[in-house]
């Protein structure tokens, strides 16, 4: 019985956690995977009749004598919430970089309060806090009033409803995520260094490439993939900074939920971009060990 | 300038903080520093030596003052641009990299062609005994191999001098030890000037061909060792470099480079030195020079005076004794032990103490 005391005692205290996972996590993609390769219900839901037809119908179109023509719409959206996701993750990255570096050179005391501010955007509603950007940007917005008043323009620049706004929704929504753990990397690194680095006839630029951004690394991977992903199925931003005109693939897979009425296109769709997602980290993730293995003697 | 000295401090003073914490790190510092010469910077923790080198590594600026090597003012230089490298106390080496490319470090950064980089690496790793381990890992070394990889990466660049920041201070006594001598040799071998920082006064005693005493963020005695053990030049420099007995005295009557002086205990000694009548002094004389004899043969001459003793220390060769003056007043003499290692006086003994006029010192401070 001694042995089965502390493996009871495991299995009680992973049991919640588990569980967690099990029912809102597994549990739905499970049931996605099969609305995936359902039938389509015209008044939402699904009609239990196994069908490829969602996957089909992501890459071909049906000519109207029924035989399947390809369809790039749905690739180009794939492909452009890719670029804007990436964007967004270089953007975020250009901008935490140097936040994340000024919080981590503060006395602790102020480095404290600075984590705190950096977390303040979360304490209000995503949605309201997106809706502002959309009285900045708009026509007759804060900018372009500014920019008017100012004598600088003529014509109000159009702000809104293009890549940008999307791509700026997206870094302001995620940016914090970037910061973070960057921060959380570099406030472990030892300031001695830099001044090694510096003793050594490194410059500035050379002290930032050599010592700070390497041991930085793991932060900076991690807060890219807190910004990518989640910048990927995005359909706030797109929605309302993009006007529904710009689709990216979130809000594409919300429409089928909601206004198309297509739940198994919608999770044929969330399938895809899961699974691009799942190769694209295991190739990330499995980085370091590939150029282990290419690199005799390490 | 009469003499050429390889790195020069003039007047250098540097403060941190403002207002009422504001303090003073270093005021009104000059030393100058001769070619190929194992220099230390020594005294207790806060009294500015770790800041004066920083000032010449160039991580700080002083507030006012100049640095010169070679005769060159180097004063608002940034690091990179200085021909100086440090070893650092923590040793700073680089986590992500190889114990070569640590040691490589500063040539890289140089763009020194790559043969050029192999070449010196391996150069230096040999001189710290450390060929072999190049590609490891800085983490996987013990402290007195990243000790010695600290050492090789910064003599890499064959700076014109070197910076050692209490490089010693982290590894334990044997290793301590070993590290002196090779720290030594590595001086003489590569013939670079060496600036040394320690509290360690017997570290400073035993490896500087000359040494500069700090307290408060002044420099109170720059001279061989030798010279600073044996003529102190005032009661903190007598107390952190050995041992010393201070005993105050007054000046009863100066003539003639002589002075007679009254101890507290009435007692009257008559020293060499300069002094006006009735000033108050402080006269140093360390343990080892007291000479103490039985008491039954008590000739009381100048300088001899009849004490008890009230403690022994038995130190191997030698043993420490305190002694209680017959007229009032405290002494620690030491002496050699018999030749069967036993010690020559007891608990309770009455000794006679000479104290020797000539290696007594007249400290005002």
């Amino acid at each position: 019985m001694a042995a089965a005391g502390p493996g009871l005692r495991r299995v009680l205290g992973l049991g919640p956690a588990l569980a967690m996972i099990g029912v809102f996590m597994l549990l739905p993609i499970g049931i996605i995977a099969v609305y995936s390769f359902l039938e389509a219900d015209p008044y939402g839901g699904v009609e239990p009749r196994v069908s490829a037809e969602a996957y089909i119908q992501f890459f071909f179109e049906r000519d109207l004598d029924d035989s399947l023509v390809f369809n790039p719409a749905y690739l180009v959206i794939f492909g452009r919430s890719i670029l804007l996701a990436a964007a967004a993750m270089l953007l975020s990255l250009v901008i935490g970089f140097p936040v994340a570096y000024y919080m981590a050179t503060q006395p602790e005391a102020r480095r404290n309060l600075l984590v705190l501010l950096v977390t303040i955007p979360f304490w209000t509603n995503l949605l309201i806090r997106t809706f502002c950007w959309i009285l900045i940007l708009r026509d007759h917005g804060l900018v372009n009033n500014l920019l008017l008043a100012a004598g600088i323009i003529e014509q109000p620049l159009t702000l809104l409803y293009t890549n940008g706004a999307i791509l700026l929704g997206l870094v302001y929504t995620y940016i914090p995520f970037m910061i973070l753990p960057i921060y959380a990397s570099l406030e472990k690194l030892d300031l001695r260094l830099v001044e090694a680095a510096h003793d050594l006839y490194a410059n500035r630029r050379q002290v930032l490439r050599r010592v700070i951004l390497p041991l930085a690394l793991p932060g900076i991977v991690a807060g890219s993939i807190l910004v990518f992903i989640p910048s990927l199925g995005a359909f706030i931003a797109p929605d309302l900074l993009g006007g529904g005109k710009k689709l990216m693939i979130g809000s594409l897979i919300q429409m089928q939920f909601a206004s198309s009425r297509n739940w198994p296109f919608g999770s044929a769709a969330a399938l895809v971009l899961m699974a691009t997602v799942l190769a694209a980290m295991t190739y990330y993730a499995l980085g370091p060990a590939r150029r282990a293995s290419t690199e005799p003697g390490r | 300038m009469g003499q050429a000295f390889a790195l020069e401090v003039r007047a250098a003073t540097k403060a941190f903080g403002s207002g009422a914490e504001r303090v003073v790190a270093l005021d009104d510092v000059s030393a100058g520093i001769r070619r190929n010469e194992f220099f230390t910077l020594l005294g207790p923790s806060g009294c500015g030596k770790t800041t004066l080198l920083r000032l010449i590594a160039g991580f700080e600026r002083p507030d006012s003052g100049e640095i010169l090597l070679d005769g060159a003012a180097i004063t608002g230089l940034p690091p990179f641009k200085r021909p100086v490298n440090t070893v650092f106390q923590s040793y700073a080496l680089f986590p992500h990299l190889s114990v070569a490319e640590n040691v490589g470090f500063g040539l890289a950064m140089r763009k020194r062609p790559k043969a050029e980089i192999e070449a010196t690496v391996a150069e230096m790793l040999a001189l710290v005994q450390l060929e072999g381990l190049a590609a490891r890992r800085t983490a996987q070394l013990s402290g007195g191999q990243q000790q010695r990889v600290a050492l090789a990466r910064a003599l890499a660049n064959h700076p014109k001098v070197l910076l050692l920041d209490e490089p010693l201070s982290a590894l334990d006594f044997k290793l301590r030890k070993e590290m002196q001598l090779e720290l030594k040799r590595l001086q003489r071998e590569t013939g670079i000037t060496f600036v040394f920082v320690t509290h360690d006064q017997e570290e400073a005693i035993t490896m500087s061909d000359r040494l500069a005493v700090m307290s408060a963020g002044r420099v109170q005695q720059v001279g061989a060792p030798h010279e600073i053990y044996e003529a102190p030049v005032n009661r903190f420099v007598a107390d952190f470099i050995g041992e010393s007995n201070f005993l105050e005295a007054r000046i009863l009557e100066a003539a003639a480079g002589k002075l007679l002086c009254s101890l507290e205990g009435g007692q009257q000694l008559r020293v060499p030195g300069e002094g006006a009548q009735g000033e108050k002094v402080t006269l140093a004389l360390r343990p080892e020079k007291i000479g103490l004899t039985p008491a039954a043969r008590d000739g009381r001459d100048n300088g001899a005076f009849v004490g008890t003793i009230s403690e022994r220390i038995y130190q191997g060769t030698t043993s420490s004794y305190h002694i209680a003056l017959a007229g009032g007043g405290r002494l620690v003499a030491r002496d050699a032990n018999r030749e069967d290692g036993t010690a020559a006086f007891a608990r309770g003994d009455m000794v006679a103490v000479a104290l020797p006029v000539a290696a007594l010192r007249v400290l005002r401070d």
